[in-house]
C-alpha cells in the first residue's frame, strides 16, 4: 500500500482510538472478565489500542522509507547519460526532510 | 550500617551520578541561547527516546498513577490511554515543527504562532498562560520527590528537605547546561523508571497475592465497583462517563500541546528521528500498567497511607524488602519526578524570556541566557512553596494544567494548517477559550456532565477563532506560504 493509503489508515486508527476508550464504546466493554494475562479486560483493551499505534505508525514509517528509496532511484536513473525520462524530473518526494 | 543509612546512601549516590551527568552533558553544547534551549539541534533517537518519554511520565504517573488505580480504581486506565493519542498527532506535527524552527529560527512553541500571527500581546499572553501551566506541574514534581523521600526514611527527611535536596541538584545542573543537561539525565532517569516500574509491579501482586490474576480475582470478588469504568471520583462514589472521557481526550491534546515537548521537537537532528521517537512512544506508555498492579495491590490491605498518593512507598516499606530495593526504588521515583521537573523548569525559563521579555526588550544573547537561568530560579522557588501545602492530590493538579495548555491546540493548528487563521481570530479564541477553563476549574459544580474543563474550553475557542477570523482580512498570502508550504 501506499505511503497516501497508510496515513490514511494511521489517522482513522487514531479516531478509532479515541472512540473506543470513551463514551459510549467503551461503556460497552467494561466487563473485568475474562481476565487476559491476569489483567482486566478493560486494561487490555487500552493497552491493544496503544500497541496497535505502534504497529501502525510502524507500517506508515516503512511505506514512507519505501517512497524516499522509489523517489531516490527514479532521480538516479534520470541522471544517467543517455536516459531521459521526462516523467520522473520534478518528482515528488514525500512531504519533510529526512 | 543501618537500614535507613544504606536507602540514604543510594538515594545520594544517585543524586551525585544525576548531577554528574547533567554538568558533563553541558560541555557539548555551543554558549548560545540555541545551544542552552535547543542543544543545537543535535539530539539523536535515544535521548530524544528518553526526554520525551520520560517528561511525559513524571511523579504523577509514578505515585499518582498507582494512587488512582488504589483510591479509585478502574478511573486509572484513563492514564493509560490519552498520552499515545497525544504523542501521535506528532508523527505529522513534530517535521513540520522542527522545519519552521530551522527556517525562522525558533526555539519556543510561542515563537511559532507569533511568527505567523505577529502581535506582541499574543507571545505575552502565551508566556503567561504556559508559566500558569507549569507552576503546578512543576509543584506535582517537587511533592513526589518530597513524598518519597520522606516516605523512605521514615520521617528523618521531612517532605521539605527531600523536595529542597532533589530540586537544588534540578537547578544545578539545568542552570549550567539547560537542556544538554535535560536530555541526558532523562537518558539515565528514564532506563531507571522503567526498570523499576516492571520489576515491582509484577513482584508485589506475586509476593502478596501469588500474582497479578489472583490479586484481581481478590479485588473483583471483594470490591467489584473498583474494577468496573469509569471507577469512583476522589470521594468514593462512581465517577461519571462525562468526566472520564473527557479527561482522556482534554490530557491527550494537552499532551501534543505541552510547551516544553514542542521545544523538544527544536533540538532533533533530524525529522527522523522525530518520527521514530512517536512509533516508540507506546513502548514507553505501557509502563504505566506495572505502575498500576503496585496501586490495585494496596487496594485489600487493612491499613491505609495518610494520602492515595504515598500507597507506591507504603506498600514497598511494609513488603519487608532488602534495603538496597528500597533505595533503588526511590531512586527509581526520584527518576520520575525529577526528569520531568527539570524539562518544565529550562522550558519555563526560556519561555518566560524568549516570549515574555525579548519581544518587548532586545536583550544580548549572553544577557537572555543570565535571565533565563534567574527565571528558573523563580519558577522553581513558587513552585518549591506550593508543594509545600498538603490540599491536592497529584493528579488534580496535573488536569487543571491539562485544561490551560488545552487551549493552545486550535491556534497551534491553525498556525500550521489554516490558510484563512488571522491574528485577531487567534488571540480572542485564546482568552475566551482560557477564560471559560478558569472558570469551570473555579466553579466545577457547574460543569455540565462533568466535563473537563479545558473541553468545555474549547467548546468556545474553536468557533470565536474561526468566527473572527473569518470576519476580518486574510493574512498576506507570502507571509502565510512561508508556515504552510513546509
Amino acid at each position: 500500500m501506499s505511503l497516501r493509503t497508510w496515513r490514511r489508515i494511521a489517522w482513522a486508527y487514531h479516531i478509532l482510538f479515541a472512540i473506543g476508550v470513551t463514551w459510549p464504546v467503551q461503556a460497552l466493554v467494561n466487563d473485568p472478565e475474562p481476565f487476559v494475562l491476569g489483567l482486566p479486560t478493560q486494561m487490555m483493551w487500552a493497552a491493544g489500542w496503544v500497541l496497535g499505534s505502534l504497529l501502525v505508525l510502524w507500517r506508515v514509517d516503512s511505506a514512507r522509507s519505501r517512497e524516499i528509496a522509489a523517489v531516490a532511484d527514479r532521480r538516479s536513473a534520470a541522471h544517467r547519460p543517455g536516459i531521459h525520462s521526462a516523467g520522473t524530473h520534478g518528482a515528488g518526494s514525500p512531504r519533510g526532510g529526512e | 550500617m543501618d537500614r535507613f543509612g544504606l536507602i540514604t546512601v543510594i538515594i545520594l549516590a544517585y543524586l551525585a551520578v544525576t548531577l554528574g551527568v547533567g554538568l558533563v552533558a553541558g560541555r557539548r553544547a555551543s554558549r548560545s541561547v540555541q545551544g542552552y534551549v535547543a542543544g543545537d539541534r543535535d539530539f539523536g533517537l535515544l535521548v530524544m527516546y528518553f526526554i520525551t518519554g520520560a517528561t511525559v511520565f513524571s511523579a504523577f504517573a509514578f505515585l499518582g498513577g498507582p494512587g488512582w488505580a488504589y483510591s479509585r480504581g478502574a478511573a486509572a486506565f484513563y492514564i493509560l490511554t490519552y498520552g499515545v493519542l497525544g504523542m501521535a498527532p506528532w508523527y505529522a506535527m513534530g517535521p513540520r515543527v522542527a522545519a519552521l524552527g530551522r527556517r525562522f529560527g525558533f526555539v519556543t512553541q510561542a515563537q511559532l504562532l507569533v511568527g505567523r500571527f505577529p502581535s506582541r500581546a499574543l507571545s505575552l499572553l502565551l508566556a503567561v498562560l504556559t508559566l500558569a501551566a507549569f507552576v503546578p506541574y512543576v509543584t506535582i514534581q517537587m511533592r513526589g520527590a518530597g513524598i518519597v523521600i520522606e516516605a523512605v526514611t521514615g520521617g528523618t527527611i521531612p517532605l521539605w528537605a527531600g523536595a529542597a535536596l532533589a530540586y537544588g541538584i534540578v537547578m544545578v545542573y539545568v542552570l549550567a547546561s539547560g537542556v544538554s543537561a535535560v536530555g541526558w539525565t532523562n537518558t539515565f532517569q528514564g532506563v531507571f523508571m522503567l526498570a523499576i516500574a516492571w520489576v515491582l509491579g509484577i513482584y508485589l501482586p506475586y509476593r502478596m497475592y501469588g500474582g497479578v490474576g489472583p490479586m484481581f480475582e481478590q479485588i473483583l470478588a471483594q470490591r467489584p465497583k473498583l474494577l468496573s469504568l469509569p471507577g469512583l471520583d476522589g470521594s468514593g462514589n462512581s465517577w461519571n462517563w462525562g468526566a472520564y472521557s473527557t479527561a482522556i481526550l482534554a490530557s491527550a491534546i494537552g499532551v501534543t500541546m505541552w510547551p516544553h515537548l514542542f521545544m523538544k521537537a527544536y533540538t532533533a537532528r533530524s525529522d527522523k528521528i522525530i518520527r521514530r521517537t512517536v512509533i516508540l512512544f507506546p513502548t514507553f506508555q505501557l509502563f504505566l500498567i506495572p505502575v498500576f498492579l503496585i496501586g490495585f495491590a494496596g487496594v485489600l490491605l487493612p491499613e491505609s497511607p495518610d494520602q492515595a498518593d504515598f500507597i507506591l512507598p507504603f506498600l514497598i516499606l511494609r513488603s519487608e524488602l532488602p534495603a538496597l530495593v528500597v533505595g533503588l526504588f526511590c531512586a527509581g521515583a526520584l527518576s520520575a519526578s525529577m526528569s520531568t521537573g527539570d524539562a518544565l523548569l529550562h522550558a519555563a525559563g526560556s519561555v518566560a524570556v524568549e516570549d515574555g521579555v525579548q519581544p518587548f526588550m532586545q536583550l544580548s544573547d549572553r544577557a537572555q541566557r543570565n535571565l533565563m537561568r534567574v527565571l528558573v530560579l523563580v519558577v522553581g522557588g513558587l513552585a518549591y512553596l506550593s508543594a509545600l501545602y498538603e490540599g491536592f492530590s497529584l493528579v488534580d493538579l496535573l488536569l487543571a494544567s491539562y485544561g490551560i495548555i488545552c487551549q493552545f491546540m486550535p491556534s497551534m493548528v491553525a498556525a500550521l494548517y489554516w490558510r484563512r487563521a488571522t491574528t485577531a481570530g487567534v488571540l480572542s479564541g485564546l482568552l475566551a477559550g482560557s477564560a471559560v477553563s478558569v472558570f469551570f476549574f473555579l466553579f466545577p459544580e457547574l460543569k455540565p456532565l462533568g466535563m473537563h474543563e479545558g473541553i468545555l474550553g474549547l467548546v468556545v475557542h474553536l468557533p470565536v477563532l474561526i468566527g473572527v477570523s473569518l470576519a476580518g482580512s486574510p493574512q498576506d498570502r507570502e507571509h502565510v506560504d512561508g508556515y504552510l508550504r513546509v
